[in-house]
């Protein structure tokens, strides 16, 4: 593992920016999960994470709403953690 | 403070679905074309639209572009421009086929052509029946489509700027545009490029709301932007909304639930649609609903901590049925509004959904504005297509599978103007302007260097309460008045936002603050414009402009057969005439629109 301080692709501003999406469902699950979670994601989970944030969107949401399984072992945590839907008052943009 | 220049013959602010078809054209054409963008392509808002493309092919019966036109105007309720809307039902065909060749998966029929499937508002023979015409791909028509155009646009060279936000326009001594100033997300770089050419094609602002379901990307920038560079605004006061959108989030619930047995009630508990549709209640039109909605949160009867929205109950409904029917409505519910609509009432409010006005356009993608001679003089150098521009084809109100068509029509000619343009003009570029881009460093300094400013987040959810509040689905004299000072009170605070991130390093505190001010703009349009039109039209509905027999639907052509345009410069308004006028055709002449 490289050191993430160092290597842009696990920046963690960049990871924020990249829970930007086309569609609004997702939009609002990441900021939750940023919220909530981010700020604990060990340096490998932030890789996960950053491989996570690569997928399409209509595809991304299917996973995270249960409409599709998603094919990726490593990915399940995350979703987990991403539908986890306890209020923060994040969904105020 | 040096500023490093780019320069490219065309620079295109945003890769949505009308920024990558513009740029299809001038990369094809061989020009050298930038496509700058604040987040991936394939991950613009285009991709949430699922309802298809409208196109009079008549693949799977008898259609005609005049019946699409004759849909378009009635739809717009007078206010669409009759050349552009004959413009882009006649260029439908070709502009969907053209798609198909870029490799668009469309559905098909089992003779192979494109299949096709009726979609509200759309009729055949001049408003007979409803008719086949929406093209679409499965539910991701919108994905798909971006997909096939990026695809072809890195096949044919053009260059993208991804994560680059787009700042300020900039126009020189004559007011032709020159380029645009923007500032790389990474490294926070600020530069210019330099262009003979620009177009925006930046979507709409719906976040202007507080319930919307627009993308948080949706910000307005262009919008904002063209404000800023002393373009008026054109029809601002007009916005759709769907009637039940979660509250406090905006994903929309399908109105399927209500088909399916829901009831809307009242902090009371009551179902108070009987007292406003006695026989369709809950499955009165959207408009009807969305309008028993406001009036009960007005009234007092709203529910929540906030007196801010409805429920939509379904409780009452067997629970088989809900898991069989509307699965991904309970997981929605479960997800936003974290409850289970099987035990307990979905929190809904009307919720904005597509931006109709913008920044001012002919049928050609120019960016035209009044002047001393003429009330559209062209804009040198500046184009506009897609939600971010007004063309105007949707008028007072869009019909559904339009917007897609929209973006491609109008990409399409934006890009083959420019290309035209571009290559009419000599080989160098016109000089920039010594201050080109003092403007956006002042900006972006004042950000920087703000001490006891307002909070990002709080001015604009002050903004979207206001907007909500004030300018929403059905509004109120006594209301937007109100609403004008608020947001002017609220742009103030805009003004002197301050973060506490200095970062340079992907600093998304600053983009927002950013965004806040194209944001902001947007809003004062709104609430200015929505607030001066005194009937009712389309989507803009007043509760002091009523049915009458002179005035159908509180419609007031007499005074208001108009387009709005504000400007910035002194919060002012000026008007235009509407262009009854179309290309080839008889006028289609002003009547009530009925459904």
């Amino acid at each position: 593992m490289s050191n993430v301080a160092d290597d842009v692709r696990l920046n963690p501003g960049r990871l924020r920016w990249h829970c930007r999406r086309g569609l609004l469902e997702l939009d609002i699950a990441l900021q939750r999960f940023l919220d909530k979670h981010f700020d604990a994601l060990t340096p490998a989970q932030l890789d996960d994470f950053a491989n996570l944030l690569s997928a399409e969107d209509i595809q991304f949401w299917a996973w995270v709403s249960g409409k599709e399984d998603c094919p990726f072992a490593e990915f399940e945590y995350l979703l987990r953690l991403i539908r986890d839907n306890t209020p923060v008052g994040a969904a105020d943009r | 403070m040096s500023v490093p220049v780019r320069k490219f013959d065309a620079v295109i602010v945003g890769a949505g679905g009308a920024g990558l078809r513009a740029a299809i054209q001038l990369s094809e054409a061989g020009l050298k074309t930038a496509v700058l963008s604040k987040v991936f392509p394939t991950r613009s808002h285009t991709v949430a639209a699922q309802g298809g493309v409208a196109a009079s092919l008549g693949n799977s019966e008898e259609d005609h572009w005049h019946w699409h036109m004759y849909d378009t105007v009635k739809g717009s309720d007078w206010l669409g421009d009759q050349d552009a809307i004959e413009f882009m039902c006649r260029k439908a065909n070709e502009v969907v086929v053209e798609l198909e060749h870029y490799g668009m998966p469309f559905d098909r029929t089992d003779a192979g052509k494109i299949y096709q499937r009726p979609f509200g508002g759309h009729m055949s023979n001049f408003g007979e029946k409803p008719v086949r015409r929406s093209c679409a791909a499965a539910d991701r028509t919108g994905h798909a489509m971006l997909h096939a155009m990026y695809q072809r646009n890195v096949k044919v060279n053009t260059q993208f700027f991804v994560e680059w936000m787009a700042l300020d326009l900039v126009r020189d001594e004559e007011g032709a545009v020159v380029g645009v100033t923007a500032m790389e997300m990474e490294t926070s770089e600020i530069v210019m490029f330099h262009a003979k050419a620009v177009l925006f094609a930046t979507g709409g602002a719906g976040r202007i709301f507080h319930s919307s379901t627009n993308a948080f990307i949706n910000t307005g920038d262009g919008v904002g932007m063209a404000a800023r560079a002393g373009i008026p605004l054109e029809d601002m006061e007009f916005w759709q909304f769907h009637p039940t959108g979660v509250a406090g989030a905006g994903v929309l619930i399908t109105e399927g639930v209500r088909g399916e047995g829901g009831i809307l009630r009242n902090s009371d508990k009551e179902r108070f649609m009987e007292r406003y549709a006695p026989n369709a209640k809950d499955l009165a039109s959207r408009d009807v609903v969305s309008r028993a909605m406001v009036t009960e949160i007005n009234e007092g009867r709203g529910c929540g901590p906030n007196k801010d929205h409805v429920l939509l109950d379904i409780t009452h409904l067997p629970p088989e049925t809900i898991l069989k029917r509307l699965p991904g409505i309970r997981e929605i519910a479960i997800q936003f509004a974290g409850v289970d609509p099987i035990k307990e009432p979905i929190p809904v409010v009307p919720t904005c959904h597509y931006q109709m006005g913008g920044i001012p356009t002919n049928y050609n993608g120019e960016v035209v504005v009044p002047s001393a001679t003429s009330k559209s003089e062209v804009v040198s150098g500046f184009y506009a297509a897609g939600e971010c521009a007004c063309a105007s084809v949707h008028g007072a109100n869009r019909l559904g599978t339009n917007s897609l068509l929209d973006l491609l029509v109008f990409g399409k000619s934006a890009g083959e103007s420019m290309v035209d343009f571009i290559k009419s003009q000599p080989a160098a570029h016109r000089p920039l302007p010594a201050n080109a881009c003092d403007f956006t460093l002042s900006r972006v300094d004042r950000l920087n260097n703000q001490r006891g400013g307002a909070n990002v987040h709080e001015a604009r959810l002050a903004m979207q309460r206001a907007m909500q509040k004030h300018c929403g689905v059905f509004r109120f004299k006594k209301l937007l008045e109100e609403g004008v000072q608020q947001i002017s009170e609220i742009a103030g605070q805009v003004a002197q936002t301050e973060i506490a991130d200095k970062s340079r390093v992907f600093n998304t505190a600053r983009l927002e603050a950013l965004e806040l001010d194209n944001l902001i703009e947007v809003a004062k349009a709104t609430m200015v414009s929505a607030n001066a039109r005194t009937e009712s039209r389309g989507a803009h509905v007043r509760d002091d402009a009523p049915d009458t027999t002179e005035r159908p639907n509180g419609r007031d052509d007499q005074n208001w057969l108009k387009h709005t345009l504000w400007f910035r410069e002194g919060n002012r308004l000026d008007y235009k005439p509407v262009n009854l006028k179309p290309l080839s055709v008889e006028t289609i002449a002003l009547k009530k629109r009925a459904y």
